[in-house]
């Protein structure tokens, strides 16, 4: 494990609900974006169709007065040659129609009636040019509203002549109502467009052309005020690219350099955004449907429409741009803001799980704590268990199992330690006893092989030498005597022990009084031994002897401590029908009964390590037998062990 | 008996100044011719076959201890009876020592009437097999007078007890039973001796490959 606990699920958690909240926010953003753009579609679609509609329904009248004009001159209600009446008659129409510039009539003879709304002394400003005799005069008439005269003029220098005018050609030419290329008016300086429509004889013949002009700024003042969007725009071009209407209807006209005025080209003009929403768009192609584009400039996405103005025959298109920003811009934000919110929360959540990982921890660590303490036996394994988790205690239940287990094999090794302290006490005891009993083996060899030639040369003359023979074979027993002590010794510490062997258990046990004889008589104890034909026995040889000792050394010392006047110790040997018990019993004061037998470091004795009793009790049992304290015999100290036989 | 004591000596190596010299006094002084070593390498250099005896080897000594020369003797073919005796004990090493052949093993100190009933022993032992050897000896070198075919002969006689019969040896051998009569009555005076029982006695003794 490279990471804590807290760590990984503050990250895992946090990044979860990060991922989470983005994938909500794009997916609902991207759905939002496409019912946005959708909805800017139509909301483009709608203005533009407002503004076709507004733009037809503006240039109708004109189109309609036109006709209404030409049906009165051409039924001679108003005679092409009453000009007053005609005058009159155009002021009225003027007037009704307010988005009319002016009215003109020109006949093939050249004269000219023009009334047109002015800037100059009156609203209204009538231009005549009359042909009279070859001779021309032109007559300018600034009428108020209530047509009374404000002013009059003449030009004689006006060389203006209606029959060289486009709309004059055009409409005389064809024979029928014909619109005009807009143009930038004359007089008022305007952009503008007029109808014109041919006025014959009754006969069929040409009379003459009636005009009526339309200032189309207003259709620019319109669009400055259509909404699209926040930040978007209409304007209205030609076929020939050039721009008719735009919301700055400054940006329209253009000033050539022989000093006239004309539409700016789409191409030209100083909005850099229609430029390039719709300078690219080839209409070349004669097609006349709506079309819709994408488009960007300066980093930021646009959408672009184009609607041809239908129900009218003028090839003008309307188009619209918007950017999307004005449409999905709130949604943007709102992306924004909830990324931002996601990254909140998971920076919330990732406090959320460190502190949740704290929670989970701190009984974790508690018991962790209390586990070291319990392994290091600061604490016992069997106070409570701080508040945890089930699987803890589960888990504590085999800790603490093992850590008694560690404990008990820990106290068994310091045990075994101490009993192999003893027992290579007792090999070097066993190693000393070998020198030494080599060592006297050779003086007693030399010993009784003089006696034997001493007694050799005394047989010569064995009366005369009888004491002296006497002597001699005394001295050689003795000698024996303390060979038959070695032999006893080295028989009973034999290298070739420390294994499991069968042996005769009654030797054992007289090479073993042979050795404690001493040690008993010195106190004036007296050793028995049972006799007795028994099978062999199985054991470790040494270990048995060392019990054995052990046992009659605990006797001697019993009895020496009571002063008692029977000091008799007795070992009887009897037999079961798988092992032979032994008994080591003594006449000693018996053993009180608060002492605690067999229990170690426990002892009653000053200069005893309490090891004896339980050391003999092991050695017996990692023999096969059994050793015990006989209660039963009062009065005396009886202590028994089975071996098995073999 | 007497005169084994007078023919045969005791050989006794032991490091121990103080038992050489007691022990071979009181030997002495029972009449036994009684040799003294301070170690097994000056026994051997000493030690002369001819000379019918008994070894008494201490078991423990430095360099070369008793089992080391025991080992050292069997090696050498040298068929002196050797008695060990220790001031050691144990029961592994007087196996050990009993299984190489050694006489006897007696732990020190050993009485001395149980010692000189092993030297006296020891030393019949050693006469026998010495007796046997020349017996052996003698018989290998009559068994060499014979030709090939006697010694053909004899061997099968000595290899087939049961099948002396001059007819059987003639059947076996593919030769006529006279021939075989003839050659028998000639191993028998070549060998010194009246009958076939005689030459089985011998048949111990020789070595018929």
């Amino acid at each position: 494990m490279r990471y804590s606990l807290g760590f990984v699920l503050a990250l895992s958690l946090a990044g979860l609900q990060f991922v989470a909240i983005f994938v909500v926010v794009s997916t609902s953003y991207l759905s939002s974006e496409r019912a946005m753009l959708k909805l800017a579609r139509g909301l483009m679609e709608d203005a533009g169709a407002n503004a076709v509609e507004h733009t037809k329904r503006f240039l109708e009248p004109a189109a309609e007065t036109t006709e209404q004009a030409k049906r009165v001159l051409n039924s001679g209600l108003v005679s092409t040659t009453d000009r007053e009446t005609m005058e009159r008659y155009f002021f009225q129409l003027l007037q009704t129609e307010p988005q009319l510039a002016g009215i003109n009539y020109g006949d093939e003879a050249g004269n000219f009636v023009y009334v047109m709304k002015s800037d100059g002394p009156g609203p209204y400003r009538t231009k005549f040019i009359t042909i009279e005799d070859e001779t021309r005069s032109v007559d300018f008439i600034w009428r108020s509203k209530d047509y009374s005269i404000v002013e009059q003029s003449t030009d004689p220098a006006d060389a203006y002549d209606a029959r060289t005018r486009p709309w004059y050609i055009e409409a005389s030419a064809l024979g029928s109502r014909i619109w005009t290329d807009p143009y930038i008016f004359f007089s008022s300086q305007q952009p503008g467009i007029t109808v014109a429509a041919p006025v014959v004889f009754p006969s069929g013949a040409l009379q003459g052309v009636i005009g009526v002009d339309i200032e189309i700024s207003d259709i620019s003042v319109f669009l400055s005020d259509l909404r699209v969007g926040d930040n978007g725009a209409a304007l209205i071009l030609n076929q020939d690219g050039s721009v008719l209407a735009h919301p700055d209807p400054d940006q329209i006209k253009v000033l050539n350099e022989d000093g006239t005025l004309s539409f700016a080209n789409i191409n030209d003009i100083d909005d850099p955004i229609s430029r390039a929403a719709f300078a690219n768009i080839d209409r070349a192609d004669g097609s006349t449907g709506e079309l819709q584009s994408n488009f960007s400039y300066q980093d930021d996405a646009y959408l672009g429409l184009f609607s041809p103005i239908t129900g009218i025959d003028l090839p003008w298109t309307i188009a619209v741009y918007a950017p999307e920003d004005d449409f999905i811009g709130v949604i943007k934000d709102n992306r924004a803001r909830n990324t931002w919110i996601a990254a909140i929360i998971s920076v919330l959540t990732a406090l959320a799980g460190l502190t949740l990982a704290e929670l989970i921890l701190r009984p974790v660590r508690a018991f962790a704590v209390r586990t070291a303490l319990v392994s290091q036996g600061e604490v016992s394994a069997t106070e409570p268990l701080p508040k945890t988790y089930r699987e803890l205690r589960r888990a504590n239940k085999t800790l603490i199992n093992e850590i008694a287990q560690r404990r008990e094999s820990e106290a068994t090794v310091q045990e075994l330690n101490r009993d192999l302290a003893h027992f290579s006490r007792v090999n070097v005891m066993g190693q000393m006893a070998t020198g030494l009993a080599h060592e006297l083996s050779q003086p007693l060899t030399a010993i009784t092989q003089n006696v034997d030639a001493a007694i050799t040369t005394a047989s010569q003359n064995p009366v005369e030498n009888q004491d002296l023979l006497e002597i001699l074979r005394e001295l050689d027993e003795q000698a024996h005597q303390g060979g038959d002590i070695i032999r006893a010794l080295r028989g009973f510490i034999r290298k070739d022990d420390g294994v499991m062997s069968e042996f005769d258990l009654r030797i054992l046990i007289s090479q073993t009084c042979r050795l404690m004889r001493h040690e008993a008589e010195v106190r004036s104890v007296n050793l028995e031994y049972a006799t007795g034909d028994f099978p062999n026995v199985k054991g470790n040889r040494v270990q048995i002897a060392q019990v054995l000792i052990n046992l009659m050394r605990n006797a001697i010392e019993a009895i020496e401590s009571s002063n008692a006047k029977i000091r008799n110790i007795r070992i009887d040997v009897s037999e079961q029908p798988d092992r032979l018990e032994i008994c080591v019993e003594d006449t000693g004061p018996g053993i009180s009964k608060d002492v605690i037998l067999f229990k170690q470091f426990q002892t009653s004795k000053a200069e005893g390590m309490g090891l004896g009793l339980s050391i003999c009790r092991k050695i017996v049992e990692s023999n096969g037998g059994r050793l015990w304290h006989d209660a039963d015999v009062q009065t005396k100290t009886r202590f028994c062990f089975t071996l098995p036989i073999v | 008996m007497p005169q084994l004591k007078t023919l045969s000596k005791v050989f006794l190596v032991d490091d121990e100044d103080e038992i050489r010299l007691t022990l071979s006094r009181a030997l002495s002084k029972r009449g036994f011719l009684v040799e003294t070593f301070a170690c097994a390498k000056s026994f051997l250099d000493a030690y002369d076959s001819e000379q019918p005896g008994c070894l008494v080897l201490d078991y423990g000594m430095p360099e070369l201890n008793g089992l080391e020369l025991q080992q050292l003797i069997n090696e050498k073919n040298i068929l002196i009876p050797i008695i060990f005796i220790s001031g050691h004990g144990g029961v592994r090493e007087s196996v050990q020592a009993m299984k190489a052949g050694a006489t006897d093993f007696l732990e020190k100190p050993f009485r001395q009437n149980t010692l000189v009933a092993c030297i006296e022993a020891a030393f019949e032992k050693d006469m026998a097999a010495r007796t046997e050897a020349n017996d052996q000896k003698a018989a290998q070198e009559k068994f060499g007078r014979l030709t090939t075919r006697e010694q053909e002969i004899a061997s099968y006689m000595m290899d087939n007890p049961s099948h002396t019969a001059s007819k059987e040896i003639s059947r076996e051998l593919k030769i006529s039973p006279r021939t075989v009569d003839h050659h028998r009555a000639r191993i028998l005076e070549k060998m010194e001796i009246g009958s076939v029982t005689e030459l089985m006695e011998l048949s111990a003794f020789v070595n018929n490959d």
